[in-house]
This record gives C-alpha cells, sequence and structure tokens, in this order.
C-alpha cells in the first residue's frame, strides 16, 4: 500500500541522529517483544506477516510511535485476525498485572533451543537459478504499482527505468503466497530519480519480477 | 531477568500491554518465558557488530574467506557459526578506492541480524530511511565521513530477501596489526557505510 513507511526520497524529516554506545533494547520490554515474536515464529502459531500489519497503523501514530511499539501492535493485530487471541484478553492481562499478579512462567529448554536455533546458520543459499527473464545489464522498466495490498516496490522507482545488476533467487513475493518470483537488484542513476537534484550517485533496488517489465 | 522489576516511572501504554501479550502467551504455552529469555540474551551479549567484523578483519588478512564473503557471503557468516534469521541471503559489498557502498532499508528496517545484530535507532528512524537513497552524501557527511568528489557512492536499499553488509578498505598503517586487533578497528557503522575504519594516532606503530 502506498503509506507513510515507503520514505524512500522524501524530504523534511530532518538531521539523522546518531546514540553513542546504543544498547541492543534501550528498554527491558523492547528485547522481550523481540523475543516474544521470535518465540513465535518458532512454532507454527499463525501470526501473520508483521510487515503488512505494520504498514497499516495509522499514518499520525506510525510516525510518532516506536520500533517496538510497531512491533508490539503488529503482533497483536496478527494474533488477533487469526483467531490466536480475542480482543480484550490483552486488556484483561494489563488488569492482572496492574492489581499485582506476577508474570506467568514458563520453561522447556528443548523450546528456547528451537527459538535459538533460529539464530543458527541453516541451509545454503539457494542460486539465482535459470528462470529469470531479464538478463544481467539488461534495462529494465518498473511498473507503476499501486495496490493497497502489502508490496514491496517502494514509490521512488516506479515508472523508471534501471540496469539489472543482479539475478536474485526466486522467492514467494510478499503479495503472494502461492509461487515464487526469480529477483533482481536494480541499479538506478540517482540523476533518473531525482533529475533536479544534481546528485551523481547509484541507488539499488532489490525487485521481485513482477514488478518488473522491458523498456520498450 | 525482566520480570518482577518495578519501575519508578509510569509504563507507557506500549510496555504494558507488552508485557500483557507475553503473559497471556506463556499462560496459554504458545510460548515459553526461556525462548524469549533466550533471545534477548543472544542480542545483548553475543549476536553483534562484533561477528561482522570478525569476518571483515579475517577477510582482510585471508584471501582465500575474501573471495568467500564476496562471492557467497551466506556461507562466509555460517564457516564462522553466524546465520538465520534476517540472514538467510546475505551478499557483501565491497567497499574500494573508486567505489563507496552503504546500506538502507527504505520500507521498513531489513538488516543482517547474525552477523550486525539488531539496528540502531538512527537506522530505522525516518530521516535515514528517507534521505540515505536520495542525498547520501549529506547524510555520510552528517556522520563525518567527507568522501571525493570523484567516488562512487552505491547505496542498496535492501527491499526484498537479501541483507546487506559492506566491506570496508583495510586502512593503511595496519600491515603489523595481526586480525585480533584489525576486529578493534572494525565498527558497526563501517559494515552499514556510513564510517570507514580509522586508526588512532600510533595505534599501527
Amino acid at each position: 500500500m502506498d503509506g507513510i513507511h515507503d520514505m524512500g526520497g522524501m524530504q523534511g524529516f530532518g538531521p539523522v541522529l546518531p546514540e553513542p554506545d546504543e544498547p541492543a533494547f534501550h528498554e527491558p520490554w523492547e528485547g522481550r517483544v523481540h523475543g516474544v515474536a521470535m518465540a513465535l515464529w518458532a512454532t507454527d502459531v499463525p501470526v501473520g506477516s508483521l510487515r503488512t500489519q505494520i504498514e497499516r497503523i495509522e499514518t499520525v501514530h506510525y510516525l510518532t510511535s516506536s520500533y517496538y511499539a510497531h512491533w508490539q501492535e503488529a503482533l497483536e493485530a496478527g494474533l488477533t485476525q487469526a483467531g490466536v487471541i480475542a480482543p480484550g484478553e490483552i486488556d484483561t492481562w494489563i488488569e492482572r498485572l496492574a492489581a499485582g499478579e506476577s508474570m506467568p512462567v514458563r520453561t522447556d529448554p528443548g523450546r528456547a533451543a528451537a527459538t535459538a536455533a533460529l539464530l543458527e546458520p541453516d541451509e545454503p543459499a539457494p542460486p539465482p537459478g535459470t528462470s529469470h527473464r531479464f538478463a544481467l545489464g539488461q534495462t529494465v522498466r518498473v511498473r507503476r504499482i499501486s495496490s493497497p495490498q502489502h508490496n514491496r516496490c517502494p514509490r521512488y522507482i516506479r515508472g523508471l527505468t534501471g540496469r539489472v545488476e543482479r539475478l536474485l533467487a526466486p522467492a514467494p513475493p510478499p503479495e503472494n503466497d502461492d509461487g515464487e518470483a526469480p529477483g533482481y537488484s536494480v541499479a538506478f542513476r540517482s540523476s533518473d530519480l531525482w533529475p533536479q537534484d544534481g546528485t551523481d550517485h547509484e541507488v539499488l533496488v532489490d525487485l521481485w519480477e513482477t514488478y518488473l517489465e522491458e523498456d520498450t | 531477568m525482566s520480570h518482577g522489576h518495578h519501575h519508578e516511572r509510569p509504563k507507557s501504554p506500549s510496555e504494558l500491554r507488552a508485557k500483557a501479550l507475553e503473559a497471556l502467551l506463556v499462560e496459554r504455552g504458545l510460548i515459553t518465558t526461556d525462548a524469549v529469555d533466550t533471545i534477548v540474551d543472544l542480542f545483548q551479549n553475543e549476536v553483534g557488530p562484533r561477528r561482522g567484523a570478525r569476518m571483515v578483519a579475517r577477510a582482510w588478512v585471508d584471501p582465500a574467506y575474501r573471495e568467500l564473503l564476496l562471492s557467497d557471503a551466506t556461507a562466509a557468516a555460517a564457516e564462522m557459526g553466524y546465520g538465520g534469521a534476517e540472514g538467510e541471503r546475505l551478499v557483501c559489498v565491497e567497499n574500494t578506492p573508486d567505489v563507496h557502498n552503504a546500506i538502507v532499508c527504505t520500507l521498513c528496517s531489513c538488516y543482517p541480524w547474525p552477523v550486525l545484530g539488531v539496528p540502531p535507532v538512527w537506522y530505522k528512524s525516518p530521516p535515514y530511511r528517507s534521505r540515505m537513497v536520495r542525498e547520501p552524501r549529506d547524510v555520510l557527511r552528517e556522520f563525518g565521513l567527507e568522501l571525493p568528489e570523484e567516488t562512487t557512492i552505491r547505496i542498496w536499499d535492501s527491499s526484498a530477501e537479501v541483507r546487506y553488509i559492506v566491506l570496508p578498505m583495510r586502512p593503511a598503517g595496519t600491515e603489523e596489526l595481526d586480525e585480533g586487533r584489525l576486529v578493534e578497528l572494525v565498527t558497526r557503522d563501517c559494515m552499514i557505510g556510513v564510517a570507514v575504519p580509522r586508526v588512532a594516532e600510533g595505534a599501527a606503530a
């Protein structure tokens, strides 16, 4: 969808503000949210796509809430839509904790190990394969995608042409769970993306074949 | 341990809802407390930019490893024992005297967790995500990195499955340093591409 998450090339957000010696998590609950998400990923509980849910967060709220607040809301929305949790159950637990009840604790070393295994090397990365329609070096044009669905085609390159720089192994596009599509790293000139800026750099964007067409 | 810890300040709605969500899922048996603990511990103590730095330093001293890193970074990471979520398809892009690379995710905050850990807040922020593709020289200058006018800048927007890491150039004057000391020069920002390795005055002597 054409939401606020799609920020490439927007102006007016101000300076980048690095933080010296930044910790992995600024507050304990942020680490817990990351851990809860990965603990769910290690199970067959249907969580849905975090990105899809995050893109649906209302625009002003998106800009004024933190990364892990987005994760928390996306997890809650995904689990609710899948019917895993019911509306109101979170509020009930907020009340129970506020009333002094302790966090429930459940341990299982086997399940903890299975979760930790998500951060261990898995199968080798797949090779690009031979199913690509476009060739290295070919000029391609980005389709003018304007779907209300979740997609991974940024606005700032739509309708413009770039050069195929690298072939990427087929993977399921996020808007289509039934099939895989080959991918490409496509190199764009900044002078094509923002002709009035007077810049001269390259931006490389990874795009599924379904987002591209021949430049005719 | 974060449970049972009493904060002085009032809790934000996100914090309250996050704790309640964990409580609910644990009560149901859908997740376990120690599974969550394990992930927090890994990102706080083990899975961080030190891993990427070890890969870079090794590539600087070991031509065969460098070759592997540039041709198949997923395999190069696996050889060090690193891999998994958000690192299933790693690509390493090499800085040269003519080309400087940097990474961004304009659509969300994609980042190579297994080799750099979780991303810093600025990487996830609207200013970096919006500006890095459009005015990278200005952004790099704000990070204190002034590149020669003739250097080609290449910005990698990780918008699909690949996660990127930058192989910075080994700084001059480090010929005498062993791999362990080279690791010290490679910061997280060097592997994102918003900095280059610097040798402190006298360190190489």
